[in-house]
């Protein structure tokens, strides 16, 4: 028995904005961060069977993310032409690593990013993804997309006054969440 | 109308307060219940830092176009391999 499962009909609802955010400082262009999150979705649904239920979907979603990045930035650079490249060795020491292997590897970390290392969108989208499923739902929906009360209840279903308790848990719970590295 | 209200009600107005929903009156008597209460008065700055936090600029969304495309172009996909 797998311990998690995939479900691609909520992909776009639990994980746009957290892939979002963690694609867009990467590649710096919201149209391509667009692309690739939605060629990394198409491309999970088609691994999909190679799911085996070790990772949360989140896990697993972000390291087909992680390839698709790397796959966009190599077409970039093969586009560029095959201009020579020329590297100067500080010292003979040091001959073998040049730029590329200078620069630290993100993508090298397993599965995901330590907190204090990612973003502050990747961190708080991280957090929200903690929360239960509804209340998160509805706290991005007052919070972030800025929709007025009442109709959220009318969405859900529910009080002024349930909202407001489940906004309150849900801060409580996010203030938590990022206070090690941010607040 | 009291201006003195309890940690419950002043918890609840901070919250409000955070979008806009709160009153002139009201955020006077959250202020006005901090003063005396250091518990209260931490949360409320614990709570107008998480606001700050999410409305950060590097705090994004993905446009809401974008997510019903992708959303379409997933469902389209999954029907496809029902069949």
């Amino acid at each position: 028995m797998a311990d998690h499962q995939i479900d691609p009909k909520k992909w776009v609802d639990k994980y746009s904005d957290y892939l979002y955010n963690y694609t867009i400082v990467k590649v710096n262009d919201r149209e391509v961060a667009e692309d690739i999150i939605s060629e990394t979705f198409l491309a999970g649904l088609k691994s999909m069977k190679n799911f085996k239920g070790e990772a949360s979907e989140r896990t697993w979603l972000i390291s087909i993310l992680k390839r698709k990045i790397i796959d966009y930035y190599r077409k970039i650079n093969s586009k560029k032409g095959k201009a020579e490249v020329r590297v100067n060795y500080n010292s003979d020491e040091e001959a073998g690593d040049w730029l590329e292997e200078q620069v630290a590897d993100p993508f090298d970390r397993n599965a995901e990013d330590d907190l204090e290392n990612t973003e502050l969108g990747v961190a708080i989208y991280a957090c929200i993804d903690k929360l239960p499923e509804k209340q998160a739902a509805i706290f991005k929906k007052k919070t972030i997309e800025g929709q007025d009360t009442e109709t959220i209840c009318k969405e859900f279903d529910i009080t002024p006054s349930n909202l407001w308790v489940i906004i309150h848990r849900a801060r409580t719970a996010l203030a938590s969440c990022l206070e090690e590295n941010w607040l | 109308m009291k201006l003195f209200v309890d940690c419950k009600k002043a918890g609840h107005l901070c919250d409000k307060g955070q979008y806009e929903d709160a009153s002139f009156f009201e955020k006077l008597k959250v202020r006005f219940h901090n003063l005396m209460c250091r518990h209260c008065s931490k949360y409320s700055e614990r709570n107008a830092k998480l606001t700050k936090l999410i409305n950060d600029p590097k705090c994004k969304q993905m446009p809401e176009e974008c997510k019903k495309r992708i959303r379409e172009e997933l469902a389209r996909e999954l029907a496809k391999n029902k069949h």
